[in-house]
């Protein structure tokens, strides 16, 4: 059988690959869009959503200090079926940064312009405040007794949430505005348009002429051009196995993460942490811009793995569920790791481990959120530091935790937000593009460590690899 | 299943550790039905952690030649917060994987399929 033709193939239905799909159909091409994970659908509990829908069964992590786990999706619309929904524009800074490293070939105004229409394509909108979670309330709370202005409702990608607390683990309601939704679900019955599930890109050919991609079952398809969408942790298996652009060498290191820990308050009201939007509410530390303050909430059945005791004292914070609130916090890392592929592009092996400031500004997003705790009454907190002396009961005990001292191993955070192992400028030219047929559009692309929740942004490179091929064409 | 198989006295220790009275037919079902939604590989992961855990973990943490079976109250609650702190890669690498599974099983909502 000869291969396939469409005008493009794009590999990955994340944030960036949905987003430049439904451009290059919008602007008339035929495409092609390629993704190894299925369609999600609510699971019976959240274990099985992370089983059936989360990279390597939510196993994914770096080495490095300790073990980092970064929770990815592997489901149509990728991690944005996956993610807290929350939105947050890009920083002006960075893209202020970025004009000026570019010479001007990434225009910010430009680029702005794209992260509102992915804005307005992902019905970005306020968190009702109606729809907060106990945690949020009590953490504002918190915040307003300790006369620290700023908490506000965060931005979601929403489309009738109900306050089900299930963003992370497939939204029941089908409220969330995954990158599926915002962007692929009104291309069905497209004649331009495929979205082929289960599969994934095998090998990649690229000349001046087009390219040539087999997928795994063996099909192959030629088109003018390749969108590389994959992930951050897996793109840049592809570019470096496929050598795609002058700068593959480069491909795999820049890697920053986002970390984020979250902390835990014993309350004497009941929390019910499930009822409400789980990420509704937030803050910049007061102090440190580099530092962000976000809700959280995990289920029952996957709670007890992310609590820093075990035995009695887990056990004890267990009895305790339904008057504990949770709070996380999130910092823009200067840290920078990498991620290779001797296993393939399936199982990326990532390294990462945290300079000293990026741990100091940890200790303080969790002296921080456990205040806020305490001053909105908490008879307790427990802080993400796996050592002995992790909890506490008031201010004073809370500034005697040797928390500086325990070091990044003993910290118990994950990672959401990988980015940068293909940054613009160092791997990807200016314009996304990796060698001629080539472009890349996932986060990936993001140069630096955003400081922000980033799905919009990597949805406005999705729009903007698409125009230019677009241009390109025309 | 080889790694219900190892897992599943681990649970039971684990479970009576903290206190749970849980029934031991129902504790095996919720765990295989955990274990039935992972792939071969990750099965394999969290029974070896649970072997490490059973059998080697007392030796080295603790210098007891027993398994977890064997422990004193007092030892397994040692061990358990040693494993818990132990921060360096090899190590979390081995318990995370079987405390992820001890975790949803133990901690987990009751019923015979998890939900």
């Amino acid at each position: 059988m000869g291969a396939e033709r469409r005008d493009f193939v794009v590999a990955g239905s994340g944030a960036g690959g949905a987003a430049a799909a439904a451009r290059l159909v919008a602007g008339g091409a035929r495409v092609l869009l390629v993704e190894e994970g299925p369609l999600a659908r609510p699971a019976g509990d959240a274990f099985e959503a992370v089983q059936r829908y989360y990279a390597d069964g939510g196993l994914r992590a770096a080495l490095g200090d300790g073990l980092l786990p970064i929770p990815t999706g592997r489901t149509v619309g990728g991690t944005t079926t996956i993610n807290s929904g929350t939105c947050l524009r890009t920083p002006a800074d960075a893209l202020a940064r970025w004009e000026g490293a570019s010479g001007g070939a990434f225009s910010a105004s430009s680029f702005s312009r794209l992260v509102e229409e992915a804005w307005r394509a992902l019905k970005a909108k306020t968190a009702p405040a109606e729809t907060m979670t106990a945690s949020s309330r009590l953490f504002l709370k918190g915040l307003e007794r300790l006369g620290i202005p700023g908490g506000h409702n965060l931005d979601r990608a929403e489309d009738g949430c109900v306050g089900s607390g299930l963003c992370c683990f497939v939204c029941p309601k089908d409220a969330k505005m995954t990158s599926y939704k915002a962007f692929l679900a009104g291309l069905e019955g497209n004649a331009r348009f495929e979205l082929r599930s289960g599969t994934s890109l095998v090998a990649v050919e690229a000349g001046a002429g087009g390219v040539r991609v087999r997928l795994r079952g063996g099909a192959e398809v030629r088109a003018e051009g390749l969108v590389l969408a994959c992930g951050t942790t897996a793109t840049p298996y592809f570019v470096r196995k496929f050598r795609l652009g002058p700068d593959w060498r480069g491909a795999g290191a820049g890697l920053s993460v986002h970390p984020a820990a979250k902390v835990f308050g014993l309350f004497d009201e009941e929390v019910e942490g499930r009822k409400g939007v789980p990420q509704g509410a937030g803050v910049v530390d007061p102090e440190d811009p580099a530092i962000r303050y976000e809700g959280v909430y995990v289920p029952p059945e996957m709670s007890a793995m992310t609590v820093p005791l075990e035995g009695r004292g887990l056990k004890r914070w267990m009895d305790a569920k339904p008057r504990v609130a949770t709070f996380g916090f999130m910092i823009r890392d200067e840290s920078r790791g990498r991620v290779d592929h001797p296993l393939g592009a399936a199982h990326p092996v990532a390294r990462y481990r945290m300079s000293p400031r990026d741990y100091a500004r940890m200790v303080r997003g969790a002296r921080f959120t456990a205040r806020a705790f305490l001053a909105a009454g908490a008879r307790r907190v427990l802080l993400p530091f796996n050592i002995e002396a992790n909890e506490a009961a008031d201010e004073r005990g809370l500034a005697a935790l040797p928390l500086e001292a325990a070091g990044p191993a003993a910290l118990q955070m994950m990672a959401f937000h990988p980015l940068g192992t293909c940054g613009l400028g160092r791997v990807a030219g200016w314009d996304q593009s990796a060698g001629p047929g080539v472009t890349i559009a996932d986060g990936s692309v993001v140069p630096e460590s955003l400081g922000v929740n980033p799905q919009v942004t990597i949805a406005a490179f999705g729009l903007r690899a698409a125009e230019s091929l677009l241009g390109v064409r025309a | 299943m080889i790694s219900l198989a190892c897992l599943l006295p681990l649970a039971r220790g684990y479970a009576r550790h903290a206190g749970l009275d849980d029934d031991a037919s129902a504790l095996a079902a919720r765990l295989r039905s955990r274990l039935s939604l992972a792939p071969w590989w990750a099965r394999a992961y969290f029974g070896a952690g649970a072997l490490f855990v059973r059998f080697a973990a007392p030796l080295l943490y603790l210098g007891r030649a027993r398994s977890f079976a064997g422990l004193t109250d007092e030892e397994r609650e040692e061990l358990l917060g040693k494993l818990q702190r132990d921060g360096r890669p090899a190590a979390r690498a081995a318990f995370l994987g079987v405390k992820t599974m001890l975790a949803v099983t133990v901690y987990g909502p009751r019923g015979t399929d998890g939900r």
